[in-house]
């Protein structure tokens, strides 16, 4: 049998495969909603989202810089503190005593000497900072804090004669005596010792000697870099 | 009018327009999508796959991922808060005492009237000793600290401080002056034996007052300069 077709060409169903038109229209029309979709989906979905977190984020980030920066606060107040004591300990290491010297001293001049038949009196005492401050003994690890004592003895014995022997008696006695050794004088008393000129006084029968000396006192410290604070 | 213009186009025409408009359509979705995936940045949670994630430097998620690590900083500052207040509780003693040993001021009216009430404060048995006068040098300026880059941490200043008295008396009034909770040193002392005699009446020997300048140093706190001290 043979079927034949009336239809104008434009009206007969198509014979192979889908129109090329109809499939752009259609294909066409599927990815542009699919994109307006994508489009919609991240304009007004996770956009919006996005920014709410961050916003979320930053409110938290201001309360924990809040909470932060207080503890950032103590922190500051330790370190303070911390510096502030360690000043104090430099300080502390850099400090020389007196009163206990001082009164060391006084009890060795009016204590007794390895001589008997004088006394002595102290006319004058100076002390004074020596050096400008501590001296770096650079190499040993240690620096020191030096003193400069200065001081003029009167010596007043029984014997002219034995004038001498007082001399000696009161810088071996000086030099034997705690004062000297634990109050950190050093070298010897009698190396600023230039002689003397005993002088007979009529009025009491004594014999007067006088002069200057001068004395260092130092103290050492250990670690070196407690002198600088 | 459009739809007569499109049918009176060839079919190659047609088929181009037809092409070409969503093509058009796409490219410009494409394009303002491409620009929020950009805005959006890289998304940690995958609500998107991850081919279409573009991460620019103020993408929305590397700003949040910048946020959370700065809150990661400020987290790890906090979990110290429990530590750190312990530790400045056992220190409060200690901080007070370094306040008043090393204070920032350095208070010269406070310090006049300690200098004048620590010889009232030695009693008569003990010896005897009264100021004088007391001057005020701040030349000292800040004291130094040793080693390399030096700075200073502290400034000191000085009571020139004359007093009398007898030997007991200037022994204890140093001695309360060395020992005291301030931070003070006598850097500097020149004593001066009072005179000695007789009372005619009892023909005792009488010992005058010893005459004394002493330099008494206080120091003040300085943590501004000890900041720019170069440490």
């Amino acid at each position: 049998m043979i079927l034949i077709n009336l239809l104008p060409p434009e009206l007969r169903r198509r014979q192979g495969g889908v129109s090329p038109m109809f499939m752009s229209v259609v294909g066409g029309g599927v990815a542009a909603l699919l994109l307006v979709g994508v489009f919609a989906y991240v304009h007004w979905g996770r956009i919006p989202n996005a920014r709410l977190i961050k916003e979320a984020k930053e409110e938290e980030l201001a309360k924990k810089k809040t909470e932060a920066a207080q503890v950032l606060a103590l922190e500051a107040q330790i370190a303070e503190f911390k510096q502030r004591r360690n000043v104090i300990v430099g300080l502390l290491a850099k400090k020389v005593y007196w009163a206990r010297t001082i009164d060391d001293f006084a009890n060795l001049l009016g204590g007794t000497w390895t001589v008997p038949g004088f006394d002595v009196r102290c006319l004058d005492l100076t002390i004074s900072e020596g050096g400008g401050g501590p001296v770096d003994r650079t190499g040993e690890g240690e620096a020191m804090v030096s003193f400069i004592v200065n001081w003029k003895y009167k010596l007043v014995g029984k014997e002219r004669q034995q004038a001498g022997d007082y001399i000696q008696s009161f810088f071996a006695t000086i030099k034997a005596s705690p004062f000297w050794s634990q109050q950190g004088f050093v070298g010897r008393p009698e190396d600023t010792y230039k002689g003397d000129q005993p002088k007979q006084n009529l009025d009491i029968q004594r014999v007067v000697i006088e002069g200057p000396l001068q004395w260092q006192r130092v103290k050492i410290i250990k670690d070196k870099t407690l002198a600088g604070r | 009018m459009a739809a007569r213009s499109f049918k009176d186009l060839n079919k190659h025409q047609q088929l181009a327009i037809l092409v070409a408009a969503p093509v058009l359509v796409c490219a410009t979705l494409g394009w303002f999508i491409y620009g929020d995936l950009g805005v959006l940045g890289r998304d940690p949670d995958d609500h998107l796959p991850s081919f279409v994630h573009r991460e620019l430097p103020d993408s929305l998620y590397t700003q949040i991922a910048g946020t959370e690590q700065e809150i990661a900083t400020q987290v790890a500052i906090c979990l110290r808060r429990e530590t750190r207040e312990k530790e400045l509780k056992a220190l409060q003693g200690e901080i007070a005492q370094a306040r008043e040993r090393l204070p920032l001021e350095s208070e010269k009216a406070e310090m006049r009237k300690m200098i004048e009430q620590l010889a009232r404060d030695i009693s008569s048995d003990i010896g005897k000793v009264a100021v004088l006068s007391v001057r005020i040098d701040e030349s000292g300026g800040p004291g130094s600290r040793g080693g390399a880059g030096a700075g200073a941490e502290y400034q000191t200043v000085t009571y020139q401080t004359s007093i009398s008295g007898d030997l007991n008396g200037i022994i204890k009034y140093i001695d309360l002056i060395e020992k005291n909770l301030r931070f003070m040193t006598v850097n500097s002392i020149t004593i001066k034996p009072g005179g000695m005699g007789t009372d005619p009446e009892t023909h005792k020997l009488t010992h005058g007052s010893h005459s004394v300048q002493m330099n008494i140093v206080t120091y003040t706190y300085n943590p501004a300069l000890q900041a720019g001290g170069g440490r």
